[in-house]
């Protein structure tokens, strides 16, 4: 194990984050829009298939493409949450009177949003000692 | 390598702005309908063909008006006489008011400098408004600016009214400064503003919540929780800090302004406690306040009267027992939801009730009737205190000059109509000219026949109303009514299923509150020997010669054919029972349940308990089919976890039949079908409309039936351009002139030439009056208290010429729907406790508006009277309440006023939503003769993106020809008719969905949608440029990002040959 960590840079730690942030924003998003129109399944499967096979290329020491893999899934995520969560936020838009934004939705947005930024950024910080 | 990091940075942007861009498009385009709206993008241009076609020869409906101009302050006119004529005075002790304009005024309350002035949500305002502070000082009244500063300064903005809670969740807050505050504030400016001390009690309601249980009004232990329309310990603390300084000689008079659309609780207006000189009830003004101020100086005289009863105490109104909803205690056992939905629609929407348990005794004809019948010594009565229940009763109102009515007469002038005869004299002493409105009643008789067939008969009713001109002092007019002998029928539910006349005395009362008209009523009933206890009588001793009594025999043939022809085969139909499935009595899947409605015979048994006075009722398995009948096949997507049970899944049914014929060649537009050779209108079931009809295309029929946001989609290759419709029912105020290109302020600007090189209106050489906003009406409550069916049709001109001059060829309005109890949410937007005011007033609206091509959706037909849980809510109530009251409302305005189209109830007639209720679009369609469609506005709240268990599915009211059009659901549901394309053996519903379209161009064809269209002129579909510009980015993105993945891929070979 020691040895798999040899070489392992900041980028690869930051990879892990990922898998790890994909992993708690598919729970939190499935515990608070579950049950309800509000869920898209597809992007509870892609953010755990995505951290799967990243989990995969690195076990298989293909770290470099991990950085690739991660935005790939955290923007495909990101982008079926929309599709669905942009009902609930259309219907406020829309002049239905509101008052107070759902945790909820607070805390989806921030997970879906910032596990995106941190995949961009990722995508520059090296993975292993070349 | 030193490429490495741009190539990494190019790969990343452009792929995350490619799914981001191409995630927005998908979005956007689902919502082209909304989005165009916004802008201001229209979705077709036309082209005229031949250059010799005059535009005066394409314009179908024309304005009275030459400009915009003098539009503009025709609406402000109108408003400012509503609020002139609809404003009751209801107290003036010693003639406190008019004021002179010497007398200097301190005005208290929030409301004085932040007055409600409409509703919340669809009857909100959108316009330059004044407030009674600002109207008392444009009317020349020095007032206590000192104070005005105070409730206006930051320090007291924690003051002001509010509310809490989320959608559906609503409470209100009365809030306002206490007299701990007020009184030392206003110590020093009280001794030299102290002539009047003007008091403003506001309250606001709206769109999706009740009124019931606020959140700092005061709790009396009665039921009605923190009574948001009682006197708040604040505003109680302000007025008794007022009195106190009456007492003290530092105040002369103090006067109250009611500013609701509809009643609060009126015993403090009577308490000498409070010490209260006048008081007016002022609705909620729109734009119109201006008129207020005149009102106080004399300049107007008021002459509304009530279009509500002003109750002492709420409790006492047995309305409130069953106002709200209840859960059948059972639903869950027998597989029905009854799950609250946790997001925007806190609601149970497949398993409520509520039972309209008073039948036709609601409002006065509860008040009155139970009185009446203490005074002729009726058994059963029970307790009832007259003055203790009714502070104000419909129809009161006062005036600053006094007036006489007689030589009343009422004559039969032919087979069904009696002509009344009346003089009105102002008889005052004062200066004051004045109007006065004349109610006129009927007392019916409530005999043998009406007694073993369970008629109800109030002891009088509302039947038409006229309204002098401005008479001055020692004037007279002599005014005639005319009386449909119809209104004098009851509603037989249960013998002759129909409307009779009932054998006996039948009395006409002229003008008068509705107590007045009782008493005299009464006063005639003893001149004809009927026994009466006079120490029971309550007000004033009536008076006979105001009177006119005349009999008539049983009949229940007279009225038993409809008066307007069927829409769905041109013949005159036997009215009879339709909703016996709503009377919970009657309903075939019943079960054990059974509610004692009101009845004369047994006043004692109605409930004043508010909280458990209610009936309980059992769902039965029945209803629970029904229920899910309604729904959409993925229903119970909120509950996953309690799908329905498989035995209540309903899909629609296939069959063998052939489709409709598509995208036929027969060389057919619109305009064609609007008249025939001879210049005929062809009618709606011409063999032609099946020869233009055979030319749409599946996806057109789709397109229009599944997607009606705020106007109908356009079929530009048949020439049907998009209609828009717009909100109401208080105007049009969110909309523009310059709105759509068949708006007569667009054409004309284009004749005049007043557009850029690219066709546009330019917009430095166009009318700038075009760019004003439209007139926001006051509540309609104040139309109602005018009786001034002339200001009702000035309002509806108002509101159809702007639809005219902007291109907006319908409007979500009138607001038909009856004010059952004060705490209803949404009393800004109609009129009365009265079916009968709200028919008449609506006809005539609606009439003036029908005849500029606006076409009206009366709304929400009907039972729509809750807010709160208004979602699927079951409403059970007897038949003859229905037709004689909540359908009243409704069928007048189609009968006589020609109303187009409905858009109907949130709320269920019994189980049945108002969109999926087949008896209702025959009452519409096929007794009272509707042409055009119905459409459901609640769809977009029910699709399941509220998260509530969806209650209705637009192919279930479409194949079931309920409902015709959706509004409020983006994106659409023409998808959902994707399963039923031809040949898929859905025949049957491909024909329910070209008959609905049809109704929707037949609608299109007679509005003002077509102004600007000839036969000559082509409709060309126009990409809107934001349509363009996503679909020009997400090309760009998307082949920036694959350049820059293969530069990354042709990087990373040559790398890997590197290495190796």
């Amino acid at each position: 194990m020691k040895e798999f960590f040899k070489n392992k840079k900041f980028g690869f730690y930051v990879t892990l984050a990922l898998v790890a942030l994909f992993i708690i924003t598919a729970i939190v998003y499935s515990n608070s829009y579950g049950n309800t129109a509000f869920m898209s399944w597809p992007a509870f499967i892609v953010l755990l298939v995505g951290a799967g096979l990243t989990v995969v290329l690195v076990a298989l020491k293909q770290d470099r493409f991990a950085p690739a893999l991660a935005l790939a899934t955290s923007v495909v995520a990101l982008c079926l949450y929309i599709l669905d969560i942009y009902y609930f936020i259309s219907s406020i838009a829309y002049g239905i009177q509101f008052s107070g934004i759902p945790v909820e939705l607070i805390a989806t947005m921030v997970l879906f949003i910032g596990t995106m930024i941190v995949a961009i950024a990722n995508i520059f910080f090296p993975q292993v000692e070349e | 390598m030193k490429y490495k990091i741009v190539r990494k940075a190019a790969t990343t942007a452009t792929f995350v702005l490619a799914s981001v861009l191409f995630t927005g498009t998908i979005i956007a385009n689902a919502n082209a309908t909304v989005i165009n709206q916004a802008l201001g993008i229209n979705s077709f241009k036309k082209v005229e063909t031949n250059a010799s076609t005059k535009l005066e020869d394409k314009i179908y409906y024309q304005s009275d008006f030459d400009n915009v101009g003098d539009l503009n302050k025709f609406g402000e006119a109108a408003v400012q006489q509503q609020i002139e004529e609809g404003t009751v005075l209801l107290k003036n002790d010693k003639n406190a008011l008019p004021l002179k304009k010497t007398e200097k005024i301190s005005l208290f309350g929030d409301g004085a400098y932040n007055p409600v002035f409409s509703g919340t949500g669809s009857g909100s305002v959108n316009a330059d408004t004044v407030t009674y502070a600002r109207s008392l000082k444009a009317a020349g009244f020095t007032i206590n600016e000192d104070l005005e500063n105070k409730y206006m300064s930051e320090e007291w903005a924690q003051y002001k009214r509010g509310t809490d809670g989320r959608f559906g969740q609503t409470k209100v807050r009365i809030n306002g400064a206490p007299w701990d505050v007020v009184g030392p504030a206003c110590e020093n400016s009280l001794k030299e503003y102290g002539d009047v001390a003007f008091f403003v009690v506001s309250r606001i309601g709206g769109e999706g919540y009740d009124l019931l249980s606020g959140i700092d009004g005061q709790d009396k232990g009665d039921g009605l929780g923190n009574d948001y329309l009682g006197l708040s310990a604040t505003e109680e603390s302000v007025l008794k800090g007022l009195k106190e300084k009456k007492d003290a000689g530092i105040i002369k008079k103090i006067i109250v302004v009611i500013n609701y659309s509809s009643m609060v609780e009126a015993d403090f207006i009577k308490d000498p406690a409070y010490g209260v000189d006048a008081a007016l009830w002022a609705g909620a003004p729109g734009q119109g306040n201006l008129a207020f101020g005149k009102l106080i100086s004399g300049e107007y005289n008021p002459s509304g009267r009530l279009p509500d009863t002003m109750w002492m105490d709420n409790a006492k109104n047995p309305i409130n027992v069953n106002f709200g909803h209840w859960i059948y205690p059972n639903a869950e056992q027998i597989g029905v939801s009854t799950m609250v939905g946790n997001l925007l629609y806190p609601e149970v929407t497949l398993s409520s009730y509520m039972v309209y348990q008073e039948g036709v005794y609601m409002g006065y004809k509860y008040t009155e009737t139970r009185y009446e019948d203490q005074v002729l010594g009726t058994p059963n009565v029970g307790s009832y205190v007259y003055n203790d229940v009714v502070a104000y009763p419909f129809a009161h109102g006062l005036s600053y000059s006094s007036f006489d009515v007689s030589n009343v007469k009422v004559e039969k002038t032919d087979l069904r109509d009696y002509t009344v005869t009346l003089t009105v004299t102002n008889n005052s002493t004062s200066d004051y000219a004045g109007k006065y409105s004349v109610p006129i009643y009927v007392s019916k008789p409530y005999g043998d026949y009406a007694k073993k067939n369970e008629i109800q008969v109030p002891s009088v009713e509302l039947i038409n109303f006229t309204k002098t001109k401005m008479l001055k002092p020692g004037e007279s007019e002599t005014l005639t009514v005319t009386l449909d002998e119809r209104y004098f029928a009851s509603y037989d539910a249960n013998n002759a299923k129909g409307y009779v006349l009932m054998d006996g005395d039948y009395y006409i009362a002229v003008g008068g509150s509705a107590h007045e008209a009782v008493n005299n009523v009464l006063a005639a009933k003893k001149e004809n020997g009927v026994s009466i206890d006079e120490s029971k009588i309550v007000g004033e001793k009536g008076d006979a010669s105001v009177v006119a009594k005349f009999g008539l025999s049983y009949n229940a043939t007279k009225y038993a054919i409809s008066d307007a022809v069927s829409t769905t085969d041109g013949q005159r139909h036997q009215i009879t029972n339709l909703f016996d499935e709503s009377d919970i009595n009657k309903y075939s899947g019943r079960g054990n349940n059974h509610v004692d409605y009101y009845t004369r015979d047994h006043w004692d048994k109605v409930s004043l308990d508010i909280v458990n006075g209610h009936p309980v009722l059992e769902m039965t398995r029945q209803m629970a089919m029904e229920v899910y009948s309604q729904v959409p096949e993925s229903s119970g997507v909120y509950n996953a976890a309690q799908k329905p049970s498989g035995e209540f899944l309903q899909p629609i049914p296939k069959d063998d039949g052939a489709y409709p014929t598509f995208g036929a060649d027969n060389g057919l537009q619109l305009i064609d079908l609007m008249y025939d050779d001879e210049g005929n209108e062809i009618p709606y079931n011409h063999p032609i409309w099946d020869e233009y009809m055979d030319q749409m295309t599946w996806d057109e029929l789709k397109l229009i039936c599944g997607d009606a946001n705020h106007g109908t989609q356009p079929c530009t290759r048949l020439g049907k351009p998009q209609a828009r419709e717009e909100n109401g029912p208080n105007g049009m105020p969110r909309i523009k002139y310059t709105q759509m290109p068949n708006g007569l302020f667009t054409l004309y600007e284009i004749e005049k030439g007043n557009v850029t090189a690219d066709g546009k209106l330019d917009k430095e050489k166009m009318d700038p009056e075009g760019n004003k906003k439209l007139t926001s009406f006051a509540s309609n409550g104040l139309i109602a208290a005018s009786f001034n069916k002339e200001l009702a049709y000035n309002v509806g001109k108002t509101i159809g010429e702007q639809g005219l001059w902007s291109g907006c060829s319908g409007l979500y309005g009138l607001g038909l729907n009856i004010h059952r109890s004060p705490y209803l949410g949404r009393t800004s937007e109609y009129y009365s406790e009265d079916g009968m005011l709200t028919g008449i007033i609506g006809a005539i609206e609606t009439k003036a508006l029908e005849e500029r091509g606006v076409h009206v959706y009366n709304k929400h037909c009907a039972l729509n009277e809750l807010e709160s849980n208004r979602h699927g809510v079951q409403v059970w109530l007897p038949e003859q309440a229905l037709r004689e009251i909540y359908l009243r409302a409704f069928e007048l305005p189609i009968i006589d006023g020609g109303a187009f189209a409905t858009m109907n109830s949130f709320s269920r007639f019994g189980t049945y939503s108002g969109a999926a209720c087949k008896p209702l679009a025959d009452f519409l369609r096929i007794e009272c003769g509707m042409r055009g469609a119905i459409l459901t506005d609640f769809y977009g709240d029910m699709n399941g993106n509220q998260n509530v268990d969806p209650y209705y599915e637009q192919v279930y009211g479409v194949y079931y020809g309920t409902c015709d059009l959706v509004d409020g659901s983006q994106p659409g549901a023409e998808g959902h008719f994707d399963k039923f394309g031809p040949n898929t053996g859905y025949s049957k519903m491909a024909w329910a969905m070209r008959e609905a379209v049809k109704r929707c161009c037949y609608q299109t064809l007679w509005s003002c949608a077509m102004n600007g269209i000839s036969s000559s002129t082509k409709l060309v579909p126009i990409t809107p440029w934001w349509q363009i510009l996503l679909t020009t980015l997400d090309v760009v993105f998307a082949l920036a990002f694959v350049a820059s993945l293969g530069w990354t891929v042709v990087a990373l070979v040559k790398e890997e040959k590197e290495r190796k």
